[in-house]
């Protein structure tokens, strides 16, 4: 599934979406590309292809959720937009209500 | 791996291609990481729209041209050959696009399990080589015969 990260309307990427997890990693800070593949790696425990990281990176800049800042051609580093910051927080309050829904009904009666 | 960015769109060269460069130094080559890469040059393709328009013009015209052969009965032979030849190249595009995503698919799947994957990718394409050259030298032994 290919989220369309244009509208905000979109349905929710999932917790694996190479997206996502590019968003999440660039809100601890800004990254250039091998940094967030360790990033990721740390917190999601899947490595990203540089294909796929950067098919994401494209997407994200596109729909302006991202941004390159000042840095070496070779590790250019990327930082998240306000808009970013934005999207980032719609999609994982989606996910969080799914995860809360999951949790409350595993808890003993 | 740097001709792999040959396959890339030029405006995303020109944008990522230091940075992406700078990215594929640290990786480990593997099977999988050229498939990773392979698919990416197709994502980006896709995301672009961009399959060269002088690349298509140019199909489309020698198909015309084929076409206006294979009527003619002069160029009648031509105009197939340059049919089957286009023909032929869209298969083995689409039939590599495929084996690609199929790869990429299956490393989503596999991804805690790398080693075994790239085992299973390293033993499918010893297995599809060795069938292609068995099958070679088979019709050549039966011609012989």
């Amino acid at each position: 599934m290919r989220i369309n990260w244009t509208d905000p309307e979109s349905e929710s990427p999932t917790w694996s979406d190479p997206g996502l997890l590019v968003l999440i990693s660039l809100a601890g800070g800004s990254k250039h590309g091998y940094a967030m593949v360790e990033d990721i790696e740390r917190f999601a425990g899947h490595h990203l292809g540089p294909g796929t990281l950067y098919g994401a990176i494209a997407r994200l800049e596109k729909a302006r959720l991202i941004e390159s800042i000042e840095g070496p051609p070779r590790r250019r580093p990327y930082r998240l937009t306000a808009q970013g910051v934005t999207v980032l927080r719609s999609h994982l309050a989606k996910l969080q209500a799914v995860a809360g829904a999951a949790t409350v009904r595993l808890e003993p009666e | 791996m740097r001709w792999l960015l040959a396959l890339y769109p030029r405006a995303w060269r020109d944008r990522y291609g230091e940075e992406f460069e700078g990215l594929l130094e640290q990786e480990r080559v593997t099977p999988l990481l050229v498939m990773n890469v392979l698919g990416g040059a197709l994502d980006a393709r896709v995301q672009s729209r961009h399959w060269g328009a002088p690349s298509l013009v140019a199909v489309a015209a020698i198909q015309l041209r084929g076409v206006s052969m294979l009527t003619s009965s002069r160029f009648r032979r031509v105009g197939l050959y340059t049919g089957i030849g286009v023909l032929a190249a869209a298969f083995v595009a689409l039939f590599v696009a495929a084996i690609v995503y199929a790869v990429n698919l299956a490393n989503d799947l596999f991804h805690r399990n790398r080693s075994i994957f790239d085992a299973v990718v390293i033993l499918t394409i010893a297995i599809v080589i060795s069938g292609l050259l068995s099958s070679g030298s088979g019709s050549g032994s039966k011609s012989k015969a």
